[in-house]
C-alpha cells in the first residue's frame, strides 16, 4: 500500500438552500426506513474513485476507515458517500487490478475526496497485487457475479471474436442455447426475461449472426455486471436477470486506442480528451467483412450462370461515448449504438431482353443512446438522470420477377417488418445518511411502441395487385416507482430491502405490482456469511420466439386485455466465504414464474393473423444448486462452476396441459475457466464446459390419420403422424468443448501489440445442435432401392481455430 | 481439425420413447347419409416402414351406440390386386383394408352422446365419445367471379348467416363440386382473405365466427383455383358447398393434422403433440351434422 502516488482533491462542501426541501424528505425517509443511530457530531467524506490512468469511474470500489472499521463502495457511477464521527480517519481505498491507498487525516468538516487509483502494472492488469474490493462474504447482495472485462477478452471463443455473452455462459446458473448461441438462460428463465442493460439502456436484440455473436464489443465496454436473483428494487420489468454493461466513459488523460484484426472482424477504438480532465470521447466500430472477401468469387459464379449478382452476410456496431464534466458535482454523458446484421441476395440475368430478377435481403439492427446527468447534490446524495432511446427493428424483402425490355412482367414480392421501440426517462438518487444506510430511490416512464409484424404482398403483371396484412402498432406506457436501503443492522448483519412498484398502460388496460425485495447477510465467521434473498418480479413485455432458434424474427410483444403480464418470485439461500485467495460461494434457488408466453403447438414463423391467436400462457418453475470457486489473484486464476438444476413449463394447451421440461432444463453444468500467465508476456487461457443435452421433442411411433371426409387417395398414404407422447421427452447427447488460446504481448515503440491463437473445440467434440427424423438409401438383394426412416444428428462446429493480432496505443 | 464430409450430419442410434402400440381411429361420421365409414389403425415404431398392405383388421371389433341403440361396423377387407409383394404369387391388400362401415340406419339427434368403442386383441379398447351439435344457420351464399391472372381464377365466396352467433363457433367448409370447369380445380389454402383458415383437406377449410363482418353478417373467402383456362374461365362456375359445425376440440384437432402434415421435415415449426378424444387411443371421433349448398355465380 502507498501513501504517495494518488490523485486527491479536497473542498468544504457548503449545502445550499434550495436543496432544503430534498433533505427533509430524505430525513423522513430515513427515519422510517433505518434504525436510528445516535451518534456524536459525525461528518462525511465523499467524491468518486477513478482509474488514475484514464479518468474512467471505478465500479464497486472498496472504501474502509481503518479506524473506526467501517466502510462501503462506490456507486455505477464510481460516487461514493460515508459518515464518520470527528476525529482521526484512516482511509483505504481499494480496487481490484490497482493499486490501493491509504489516507490518514482529521475528518473536522465535510469533505471531498475524489481518489484516483493507478493500476496495479502495465501489462497484467487482471493480477491483483492489492487487496480486492469488497469480498464476496461482505456483500449483501447475493447472485451477483463480476467479471472484469480484461478477463472476458482473455478467454477463448468461436473465431477469436470476443464475447461478453459467451463468458458469461460460462458462470453457474447461466446456460447457453444452442451450440455457439449467444443467448442467456438464466436459472431456467428464457432470454427475454434478463434485462440487457447497455449504459442503462434496454438492448432488444442482443445477438449478431443469428445468435452465435453478441452485439457488445468488448473493446468498448468497461464494466459487467450479472445478477441472478435478489434482484434489488432500483430494477424491474423482467423475470429472471440483469445484466448491466457499460461502455467505457473515455479516457480523460491522454489519446490512447486500439486496432485489432480477426478471422470475421476487424475493431477499431480511440479514446481521449477533448479537453484535458474536463471532456472525453470513446468511440469504437467492428464490422466483418467475409461478404467482401468472398465477393468476386460470389460474382463469377453467377456470371458462370451467364448472371450478375451478389450475395452475402455481414454485420457491423458502433459505439460512441462523450463525457463531460460541468462542474466539481455534475457531469453529462452521451453513449450511442448502433448495430446491422445484413443478409442479402440479389441477382438478374445478363440478358435484357428476357431478364428474371430475385432480390432477396434481410436485415435486423438496434439503436440506442442515452443522454445522462449525474449531479452530487450534497454530499450524501447523488442523482443519476437519464434519456434514454432504443429501437430494434427487422426488415425483409424478397421480390422475384421478369423483366421483359426493361418492363417489369410478372413476379411478386413480399415485404415483411416488426419491432420495438422505447424512449424513457428516469431519475435515480442514491442517498447515503450514514455508513449503515444506503438508500435508493427513484422513477421512471418509459413509452413502447411495437410494430408486430406487417406483411406487403405483392404481384406484378397485368393484373397485379397489391396486399398489406397489417398487425396494428401498438403505443404502451410503463411507469416505475422504487425505493431500497442497504443497511446494516450489527457488525455481522446487513440487510437489503426495497420496494419496486411499476404499472402499464396498453390499449385500455391498466396493470400494475407492487414488488417486494429483500436480501439479508449475516456474518457466521470474519470469512463466512450466510445470504438468504426474496425476488418478487413483473414483466410487461415478451419476446415471442421459437424454443432453440434465436432468430431476429423474434417478435417483442406487450401484455394486452388478453396476454396478461408475466410474474414471478424467487427465493435464495447461500453461503459465501473466502479462503486466501479463493472465494467460494454456493447457492440454492427456487423460482416460481406465471403467465409465460409460448407459441401454440404447430405455429409457424411467418402466420399471419392476430398474433394473440397463436400463443398460449403458462407457468413455469425453476429450482438448483450452484457452486462457484473463484480466484481472482494470481498468475493462475479463473473460476470452476457447477450447477444443478431442474426447469419445467406447464401450459394449458401444450403437451395436453401435462408438465413438461424446459427446453434448456439441464440437470448438470460445469464450467472449468483459467488464465495462466506463462510470462509477463504469455498468457495461456483455458475454458472446459460441460452440460446435460438439451431436452428435444421425439417420438418412438407413428400412425395414418384420414383426411376430414375420409376420402381415400394416394394422398392419404402420406398422411401419417407422429405419436409424440411429450414435449421435450428426449435428452440429446452430453455437451462437452475444451477451448484453448495463448496470446503474445510485445511491446513497441508506439503500443503493445498481442497476438492470439487457439481452437474452438480442440478436440472435436461432435456435439450435437439438433436431432431429426432423416432417411437413409437401402439397397435390398435384388436392387431395388428404397429410403429407410433414421435418425440424424447435425452437429455445427468442429475444431475451429483463430488468430487475431491486436495493437494498443 | 476434423474433416469427415458426415461430421456435421451423421446418422445415430438411440433409445426413442417407444410405447406399447395403440390404435388409431378416423372416425369422422355424417348425419346426412346412411353410409357411415370409419378407419382403424395402430401406432408402429417411427424407424421401420409401415406396411400397410399385409396387416388383417378383420379381428377388429367397433361399436357405436347412444346409450340405448348399438350398431356393429363391418370389415371392408379390400384386395387391391395391383399391388404385388416380393413374390409374385402374393397378393397385397391396399390401405383401404382399414375400413370399417356401417350402412344401417342409425337415429343421430341434435345434443344427443354417441359413443364409439374399438376393440382389438392384444390392444388397449380405444373409446371416444362426442355430440351431434346444431346445423348451421346459413341465409345465403354469394360468388363473385374477380378474375383470372396466369391460370389462376380468383372468386369472392360470401357466406350470410341468418344471425351472428353471440359464442365463438367453428365451421368446417368444404366445395364438394365444381361446375363450369373442364378440369377439377385445386384452391389454394393461402387465403388472405380469410386469414389464419387452413386448408384441413383438399378443397375444405376451417373458418370461425371471428371472420365474421358484423355489418353483412357474413364470412367472406376469396377462393383461388389453378390451371384454368379461359374457356374455363368464361363458364359459369357452379359449386357444391358442404357446412357443418365442428366444436373447438376437433377444429384444434385439424388444425394441427394439417400443421403436422404441413411442417414435415420445418425445424421453425415448434413441436406438435396431437390431441385425441379417445380414451386407450388415439385418433378423433365426431359426427357432423353438415348441410350442402348449391352456389352459382
Amino acid at each position: 500500500m502507498k501513501k504517495s502516488d494518488f490523485y486527491i482533491e479536497k473542498s468544504l462542501f457548503s449545502p445550499a438552500n434550495t436543496y432544503s426541501f430534498m433533505k427533509h424528505i430524505l430525513i423522513f425517509y430515513t427515519l422510517i426506513l433505518s434504525v436510528s443511530h445516535l451518534y456524536g457530531q459525525r461528518y462525511t467524506i465523499s467524491g468518486n474513485i477513478s482509474d488514475a490512468s484514464s479518468g474512467e469511474m471505478l465500479i464497486s470500489a472498496n472504501i474502509y476507515d481503518l479506524v473506526s472499521q467501517e466502510g462501503g463502495s462506490s456507486n455505477e457511477y464510481g460516487f461514493y458517500s460515508v459518515t464518520f464521527p470527528t476525529g482521526e480517519v484512516e482511509m483505504h481505498y481499494s480496487y481490484i487490478g490497482y493499486e490501493s491507498i491509504v489516507l490518514t487525516f482529521n475528518l473536522l468538516k465535510d469533505t471531498t475526496l475524489n481518489i484516483a487509483l493507478k493500476p496495479s502494472t502495465v501489462l497484467e492488469e487482471v493480477v491483483i497485487t492489492g487487496e480486492a474490493k469488497e469480498k464476496v462474504e461482505n456483500r449483501t447482495q447475493m447472485s451477483t457475479i463480476e467479471i472484469p472485462i480484461k478477463q472476458i477478452k482473455k478467454i477463448p471463443t468461436l473465431l477469436g471474436e470476443t464475447d461478453v455473452f459467451k463468458a458469461i455462459q460460462l458462470l453457474p446458473g447461466v446456460q447457453s442455447g444452442g451450440e455457439g448461441q449467444s443467448g442467456l438462460y438464466i436459472r431456467g428463465g428464457s432470454p427475454d426475461q434478463n434485462l440487457v442493460l447497455l449504459d442503462g439502456v434496454p438492448v432488444y436484440n442482443a445477438a449478431h449472426l443469428f445468435g452465435f455473436f453478441s452485439v457488445f464489443n468488448t473493446d468498448a465496454i468497461r464494466d459487467v455486471r450479472l445478477i441472478k436473483g435478489g434482484i434489488p428494487a432500483r430494477y424491474g420489468g423482467r423475470l429472471s436477470s440483469v445484466l448491466d454493461i457499460s461502455m467505457k466513459e473515455g479516457n480523460i488523460k491522454e489519446l490512447k486506442g486500439s486496432a485489432s484484426v480477426g478471422l470475421i472482424s476487424s475493431k477499431v477504438t480511440l479514446e481521449g480528451p477533448i479537453l484535458k480532465d474536463r471532456t472525453s470521447f470513446m468511440v469504437s466500430a467492428r464490422r466483418t467483412y467475409l461478404d467482401l472477401l468472398a465477393r468476386p468469387i460470389i460474382k463469377q459464379s453467377y456470371k458462370n450462370n451467364d448472371k450478375t449478382g451478389v450475395a452475402g452476410y455481414y454485420f457491423y456496431d458502433f459505439n460512441g461515448k462523450i463525457n463531460h464534466k460541468l462542474t466539481d458535482n455534475d457531469r453529462i454523458y452521451f453513449s450511442i449504438y448502433s448495430g446491422r446484421d445484413a443478409l442479402y441476395q440479389n441477382s438478374k440475368d445478363i440478358d435484357t431482353e428476357n431478364q428474371y430478377f430475385e432480390d432477396n435481403n434481410l436485415n435486423w439492427g438496434n439503436i440506442t443512446s442515452s443522454l445522462r446527468w449525474n449531479r452530487l447534490w450534497t454530499p450524501k446524495l447523488f442523482s443519476n438522470s437519464i434519456l434514454t432511446f432504443s429501437r430494434f427493428k427487422l426488415g425483409t424483402d424478397f421480390t422475384y420477377g421478369q423483366r421483359v425490355n426493361d418492363t417489369l412482367a410478372s413476379g411478386y414480392g413480399l415485404d415483411y417488418g416488426s419491432g420495438i421501440r422505447d424512449f424513457s426517462a428516469k431519475i435515480a438518487f442514491d442517498y447515503i445518511p450514514n455508513t449503515s444506510n444506503s438508500i435508493k430511490f427513484g422513477f421512471q416512464i418509459i413509452r413502447h411502441h411495437f410494430t408486430p409484424g406487417t406483411f406487403d404482398l405483392s404481384v406484378y403483371g397485368k393484373d397485379g395487385y397489391e396486399k398489406e396484412i397489417t398487425q396494428a402498432d401498438i403505443d404502451a406506457n410503463e411507469y416505475a416507482l422504487y425505493m431500497e436501503n442497504d443497511m446494516k443492522i450489527s457488525d455481522n448483519i446487513k440487510l437489503n430491502y426495497g420496494l419496486h412498484g411499476s404499472g402499464f398502460q396498453v390499449n385500455n388496460e391498466f396493470y400494475s405490482s407492487l414488488q417486494p425485495r429483500v436480501g439479508l447477510r449475516c456474518k457466521a465467521s470474519k470469512s463466512l456469511s450466510l445470504k438468504a434473498s426474496y425476488t418478487r418480479m413483473r414483466q410487461y413485455i415478451n419476446l415471442l420466439s421459437f424454443e432453440g432458434v434465436g432468430l431476429p424474427t423474434d417478435l417483442w410483444l406487450p401484455a394486452t386485455d388478453r396476454v396478461l403480464p408475466q410474474d414471478s418470485w424467487q427465493m435464495a439461500l447461500g453461503a459465501a466465504r473466502t479462503f486466501e485467495e479463493f472465494e467460494l460461494s454456493a447457492e440454492a434457488y427456487y423460482k416460481d414464474m406465471t403467465n409465460l408466453l409460448s407459441y401454440n403447438e404447430g405455429s409457424g414463423v411467418f402466420e399471419t393473423g392476430d398474433w394473440q391467436d397463436r400463443v398460449s400462457q403458462g407457468d413455469g418453475k425453476s429450482y438448483g444448486f450452484e457452486l462457484l470457486l473463484q480466484r481472482k489473484q494470481g498468475r493462475l486464476n479463473g473460476w470452476i462452476g457447477y450447477t444443478w438444476s431442474k426447469s419445467d413449463r406447464t401450459f394449458e394447451n401444450i403437451n395436453r396441459g401435462r408438465t413438461y421440461p424446459f427446453k434448456y432444463d439441464r440437470r448438470h453444468d460445469i464450467s472449468i475457466v483459467a488464465n495462466y500467465e506463462l510470462r509477463p508476456n504469455i498468457d495461456i487461457s483455458g475454458a472446459w464446459v460441460y452440460g446435460t443435452g438439451n431436452a428435444v421433442t421425439l417420438s418412438g411411433e407413428k400412425y395414418r390419420v384420414a383426411g376430414s371426409d375420409l376420402v381415400f387417395s394416394d394422398n392419404d398414404y402420406n398422411r401419417v403422424v407422429q405419436n409424440i407422447q411429450s414435449k421435450n421427452n428426449f435428452r440429446m447427447r452430453d455437451y462437452h468443448r475444451l477451448d484453448l488460446g495463448i496470446s503474445f504481448k510485445k511491446e513497441k515503440k508506439r503500443g503493445v501489440r498481442t497476438w492470439s491463437v487457439g481452437f474452438y473445440n480442440l478436440y472435436a467434440r461432435a456435439n450435437p445442435l439438433y436431432i431429426f427424423l432423416g432417411d437413409k438409401e437401402v439397397k435390398s438383394e435384388d436392387g431395388i432401392v428404397r429410403y429407410q426412416p433414421t435418425l440424424k444428428q447435425v452437429t455445427l462446429f468442429p475444431c475451429v481455430p483463430y488468430v487475431t493480432y491486436k495493437f494498443d496505443f | 481439425m476434423t474433416s469427415c464430409s458426415d461430421y456435421f450430419e451423421k446418422e445415430i442410434n438411440a433409445d426413442l420413447p417407444n410405447e406399447k402400440s395403440q390404435l388409431a381411429v378416423s372416425a369422422i361420421l355424417r348425419t346426412d347419409t346412411i353410409l357411415k365409414r370409419l378407419f382403424v389403425n395402430r401406432t408402429v415404431d417411427i424407424l421401420k416402414d409401415i406396411d400397410y398392405g399385409v396387416e388383417d383388421y378383420s379381428n377388429t371389433e367397433v361399436t357405436l351406440s347412444d346409450g340405448t341403440n348399438t350398431i356393429a361396423f363391418d370389415y371392408d377387407q379390400i384386395v387391391d390386386t395391383i399391388r404385388f409383394g416380393p413374390e409374385p404369387d402374393q397378393i397385397r391388400l391396399s390401405g383401404r383394408s382399414f375400413n370399417f362401415s356401417n350402412d344401417d340406419y342409425f337415429p343421430f339427434e341434435v345434443g344427443k352422446k354417441y359413443t364409439l368403442k374399438v376393440q382389438r386383441d392384444g390392444y388397449e379398447t380405444a373409446i371416444a365419445e362426442t355430440e351431434v351439435l346444431p346445423s348451421v344457420a346459413i341465409e345465403s351464399f354469394s360468388l363473385i367471379k374477380i378474375g383470372l391472372n396466369e391460370n389462376v381464377a380468383t372468386y369472392d365466396l360470401r357466406m350470410r348467416f341468418k344471425e351472428v352467433p353471440t359464442e365463438k363457433k367453428y365451421y368446417k367448409v368444404r366445395f364438394v363440386e365444381l361446375e363450369g370447369f373442364y378440369r377439377y380445380p385445386y384452391f389454394y389454402d393461402n387465403d388472405y382473405t380469410v386469414s389464419n383458415t387452413p386448408s384441413i383437406d383438399d378443397n375444405a377449410i376451417l373458418v370461425s365466427t371471428d371472420l365474421i363482418d358484423e355489418d353483412t353478417k357474413s364470412i367472406n373467402m376469396t377462393l383461388r383455383a389453378n390451371e384454368i383456362t379461359d374457356e374455363d374461365f368464361d363458364n359459369t362456375l357452379q359449386t357444391k358447398i358442404y357446412v357443418a359445425e365442428v366444436s373447438k376440440e376437433r377444429a384444434d384437432y385439424e388444425k394441427k393434422v394439417h400443421n403436422i402434415l404441413e411442417s414435415t421435415d420445418n425445424p421453425f415449426i415448434s413441436p406438435l403433440i396431437l390431441p385425441t378424444n379417445f380414451i386407450g387411443g388415439l385418433g378423433y371421433f365426431s359426427i357432423e351434422n353438415g348441410q350442402v349448398y348449391w352456389v352459382s355465380e
